[in-house]
């Protein structure tokens, strides 16, 4: 997960995020020595032992980045303004505080001229595109070097219990929503009889659960599963027929049986290429 | 100079500051209980009043329009009579704002849990209620100009300034984005459409934090914090520059809460980059707020109203600074439909309007009554309690933001979406119960002080009256030269007024008008079609019931989420929506495509999960609707509402409405059909066909295309 993150993290900064990160970080700063002001504001009222007039390189930094008028000397910014014996002072603003606020309009408006009237930036729809194309690609590679290439064509029934265990663990998570905890159907159908909607045997379960019956509410796994995840829960499922589970739905679709080679017509195209 | 007598009507602010005091408490309550209902799901009760979609809003709305909104007018008018030398302007005019702002607050609570609401958030009321908000309002307006028009003090202290600005623009605000059509007494549409409809809703939206819980809180703050320390404030000039530049840059940043989605991009720019201009003046408020302080910390320590005052301007500048970094684009990909934004706001709420609130009661309440503080050793435990309560709030729900964030966004190696959304909702279920402890400890903080006030209320007594004496204004003012520039407008409330209005006007302006008149913003895509009137009827189910709450309808160009919810959202989509109902938090999934070929299920796995969620979804969070199932669609009002939307300029043929209902029956009774072969056995006049009929129709268009 963590890669997953730094990944993320990379793929989604842009340029102009990296000054507004750089930002930040002065931000911070500033913050910082906003509350050492606050924690010798403190002191004024319990002063630490130092010796008078002395001033510390933090407080030279402290009256630059405030600008502030002692307390002592006070009077001489005392406005004449009174509302109800609310006073005002007139101390300048803060250098910071005013450097801050011309650094935001300096990077709004590079950051407009970047990403509206220059054609180096990336708007969200590149961004997305970018995005998938690497995806793809990466998958690509992945799934080339994992060798977890097996497909409707080259899929195999599993009758190892390690694989029908780790399908039954794929089926309970996924399928039982729609297909019933032991697969005697409810919104889906019964998969445990021998009728079958869209075909038995390893290959066209295989190529039901990848796809999906689009229209019909059964999802294309093939975004969810791996390939190989696929052909575990197929095979699962093909090893729960004739389980003949209590409450049953009634049947659905055509009697199929493994010597009638009752294949979906795509299947058998690719068949015939061969 | 003659003195002129006259006194000051604390009763008035006495009412309102009553009024503050009992819709914390309801407010407050109804967020535990939501908040309790995602860690438990039964406590929605299986009653469509108790159930979260309609309680959120009432949550919402206590919060900002009866708690906040009671305590603003407290603040107001309070601080408006000493700071003008005058009593308000008319007292009929005060118990009118008075007593409608509490009808308002309790006929909104009655429509919002009965599900009659507009579905645009933090503007549900529907209108015969939003009409009289703007009456109350003008009501407000008129008592808030006559003090000042009459006033004794030559020269309008900066809380006036933000007083004007803040009715200035939520009159502004309220009005626009409540353009509706009515259908009937208690059910209206927007008058704008999908993409139009969200950024004019989020123009309003986003300001009404700025006008309504800020700019109105910091013109409290500067009369509060100054009185309560008993120091002069930091910086004239300050004042000046961050008030120009708070309200003039607010009005822009509304975009940022639509980054990523079917808004053009230039829109979505102007949002971001306007939303990182803010620090600075927002940060402005802050500063001459704390650094007042200056040389007064010892009262802090020991004074508990400065105490919650220090806290929330602390709190005050965390937010601020917060807001615009979520407003980037790359963090909002990460925040944005997550716990992250509703925790960011609730350091608004609980530490700046909540704890400035609590301060400025601790210190109004024993003046007006002229005796002590019943308790200091309470409003301490008060104080500790309610700061341990927002850290116990909001540390939680950023981890669950960001967790649940990352858990979307993973995949595996094989290219594959890593979690499923239920393990996203199971993995954080135990930061909602944090936050709900969290949330219970500022609960019994409040509590505490309301008792503690009950109890410094017995003890004094309320000088209903107070007299006071100034010396009348008369003849024009002969300025000096050392007068800085700014005196000139501060002596001219109406330039002010003028003034702010301009100000928030350009803002919106600039970014609405384009919107509404370059066609290109908006793509038109051929195959999208008006909605059936089944599918309309159970749309308006689904506003009814606030879905939209926690279901968003907009996916972002993400590859986690058109791998998840299929084709992201485009503008043209939505040009009959009204209201467009995007939502702003996914606490379930997005609907967007529910009907799309990714996303589909049959009509019995809606019905079967619309009655019981958990037997679909084991661990899902989400309410049952059992009503659905029971209640009868309301059929009466179908032509209504075809020709509301004909009105609106959506194409249904010539004469449609009074067919309509026959398309309606025939599309039922197929759905009903369909669910009868799958052994549901449902009549096809309820509600539940309608909501199906809608949620199969989501995000199918522009798959005809093809």
């Amino acid at each position: 997960m963590q890669i997953h993150i730094l990944n993320f993290v990379l793929i989604n900064i842009s340029f102009g995020d990296w000054i507004l990160i750089s930002l930040i970080s002065f931000l911070l700063l500033i913050l910082i020595v906003l509350l050492n002001t606050l924690k010798s504001l403190v002191h004024e009222i319990v002063p630490p032992i130092k010796k008078e007039n002395e001033k510390t390189f933090i407080d030279a930094i402290e009256s630059s980045l405030t600008n502030a008028m002692p307390i002592d000397r006070e009077e001489e910014i005392l406005l004449d303004h009174n509302y109800d014996g609310i006073k005002e002072l007139d101390n300048h603003l803060p250098p910071w505080w005013v450097a801050m606020f011309y650094a935001t309009i300096i990077w709004a408006i590079g950051y407009l001229i970047y990403f509206h009237f220059s054609d180096s930036a990336k708007l969200s729809l590149d961004e997305y595109n970018d995005e998938m194309a690497i995806a793809a690609k990466e998958k690509s590679v992945f799934l080339e070097k994992e060798g977890n290439k097996v497909n409707e064509e080259t899929v195999t029934l599993f009758s190892d219990q390690e694989n029908l265990n780790q399908g039954k663990e794929i089926f309970t998570t996924n399928c039982t929503p729609c297909h019933g905890q032991s697969a005697e159907g409810s919104v889906g159908p019964n998969l445990t009889d021998i009728y079958w909607l869209h075909g038995g045997g390893i290959k066209n379960i295989f190529k039901t659960v990848k796809y999906g019956i689009l229209g019909k509410g059964m999802t294309n796994w093939e975004t969810q599963l791996t390939p190989k995840q696929i052909q575990q829960v197929s095979s699962y499922v093909w090893s729960l027929q004739g389980s003949n589970p209590l409450n049953g739905k009634e049947k659905q679709g055509e009697v199929y049986s493994e010597n009638t080679n009752e294949i979906a017509p795509d299947s058998l195209k690719m068949q015939t290429k061969k | 100079m003659a003195l002129e007598t006259f006194s000051y009507d604390n009763k008035i602010v006495k009412n309102f500051a009553y009024a503050t005091m009992l819709w914390s408490i309801v407010g407050m309550l109804v967020g535990l209980i939501i908040s309790l209902q995602l860690v438990f799901p039964s406590l929605n009760l299986g009653i469509a009043c108790t159930t979260f979609g309609r309680l959120r809003p009432l949550h919402t709305n206590a919060i900002i329009f009866a708690f906040v909104g009671n305590g603003m007018f407290m603040g107001i008018y309070y601080s408006l009579q000493r700071l003008c030398k005058a009593r308000m302007f008319n007292d009929t005019l005060s118990k009118i704002h008075f007593w409608g702002w509490q009808f308002i607050i309790v006929a909104a609570a009655l429509t919002l849990v009965s599900g009659i609401t507009s579905g645009k958030e933090y503007a549900e009321l529907e209108w015969p209620i939003d009409i009289l908000i703007t009456l109350i309002w003008v009501v407000f307006g008129i008592n808030l100009f006559g003090t000042i028009l009459k006033r004794r003090e030559r020269h309008l202290y900066v809380a006036i300034w933000f007083y004007i600005a803040t009715w200035v623009t939520v009159a502004m605000l309220h009005i626009i984005n409540s353009f509706e059509l009515p259908v009937t007494f208690f059910k209206s549409y927007s008058w704008y459409a999908g993409v139009q409809d969200a950024l004019v809703q989020w123009w309003y939206g986003h300001n009404a934090v700025a006008f309504f819980l800020t700019t109105p809180y910091l013109g409290i703050m500067y009369y509060f914090i100054p009185k309560a320390a008993n120091r002069p404030v930091y910086s004239y000039r300050l004042s000046i520059i961050h008030f120009w530049a708070l309200i003039f840059l607010y009005i822009w940043a509304g975009p940022h809460h639509l980054l990523y989605t079917a808004l053009p991009d230039w829109a979505q720019t102007l949002g971001m980059i306007f939303s990182i201009m803010l620090i600075a003046p927002s940060w402005g408020g802050m500063i001459n707020g704390l650094l007042t302080l200056r040389g007064a910390w010892d009262k802090v320590r020991e004074n508990p109203v400065l105490k919650f005052m220090v806290v929330a301007i602390t709190a005050y500048g965390m937010a601020t600074f917060e807001g615009p970094m979520l407003s980037i684009k790359s963090v909002n990909a990460i925040s944005h439909y997550t716990d992250w934004t509703i925790a960011h706001v609730h350091v608004g709420a609980l530490g700046w309007n909540g704890f400035l609130t609590f301060g400025v009661l601790y210190w109004l309440i024993p003046v007006l009554f002229r005796t002590e503080l019943y308790s200091k050793k309470l409003a301490n435990f008060h104080f500790w309690i309610g700061t341990l309560g927002i850290i116990f709030y909001v540390l939680p729900l950023y981890w669950a933001g960001f967790t649940q964030s990352l858990m979307w966004k993973e995949f595996t190696a094989e290219g594959q979406l890593a979690n499923t959304f239920l393990s996203t909702v199971t993995r954080i279920a135990p930061m909602y119960a944090m936050r709900s402890i969290g949330g219970s400890m500022y609960l019994v903080g409040a509590l505490v002080m309301l008792y503690n006030l009950i109890k410094t209320i017995q003890l004094g007594s309320l000088l209903e009256n107070e007299e006071s004496s100034a010396p009348a204004l008369v003849g024009e003012y002969t300025s000096h030269s050392t007068d800085h520039w700014h005196r000139w407008i501060e002596r001219r409330p109406i330039q002010l007024l003028v003034f702010s209005l301009i100000m928030v006007a350009i803002g919106g302006i600039i970014e609405l008008v384009p919107t509404f008149l370059v066609k290109s913003n908006i793509p038109t895509i051929a195959s999208v079609k008006p909605y059936t009137p089944l599918e309309l009827q159970g749309r308006d189910i689904y506003v009814r019931e606030g879905c939209s709450n926690c279901h968003s309808q907009m996916i972002r160009p993400f590859r986690s989420e058109t791998e998840r919810y299929g084709e992201y959202s485009k503008a043209g989509e939505f040009v009959y929506d009204h209201p467009f109902l995007w939502g702003s938090k996914r606490t379930g999934p997005d609907l967007q495509r529910e009907g799309g070929d990714k996303l589909k299920k049959p009509n019995a796995w809606h019905f079967n999960h619309m009655r019981d969620p958990q037997s679909i979804s084991p661990g899902s969070i989400m309410p049952a609707y059992p009503w659905l199932m029971d209640d009868n669609l309301d059929t009466s009002n179908t032509g209504a509402k075809i020709r509301a939307m004909i009105k609106m300029g959506v194409p249904y043929p010539d004469g449609y409405d009074k067919i309509a209902n026959q398309d309606l029956m025939h599309q039922a009774d197929s759905i009903a059909q369909d669910l009868k072969q799958n052994q549901i056995k449902v009549m096809s006049n309820k509600e539940i066909i309608a909501v199906i009929a809608y949620l199969q129709r989501l995000g199918t268009d522009i798959y005809k295309e093809k």
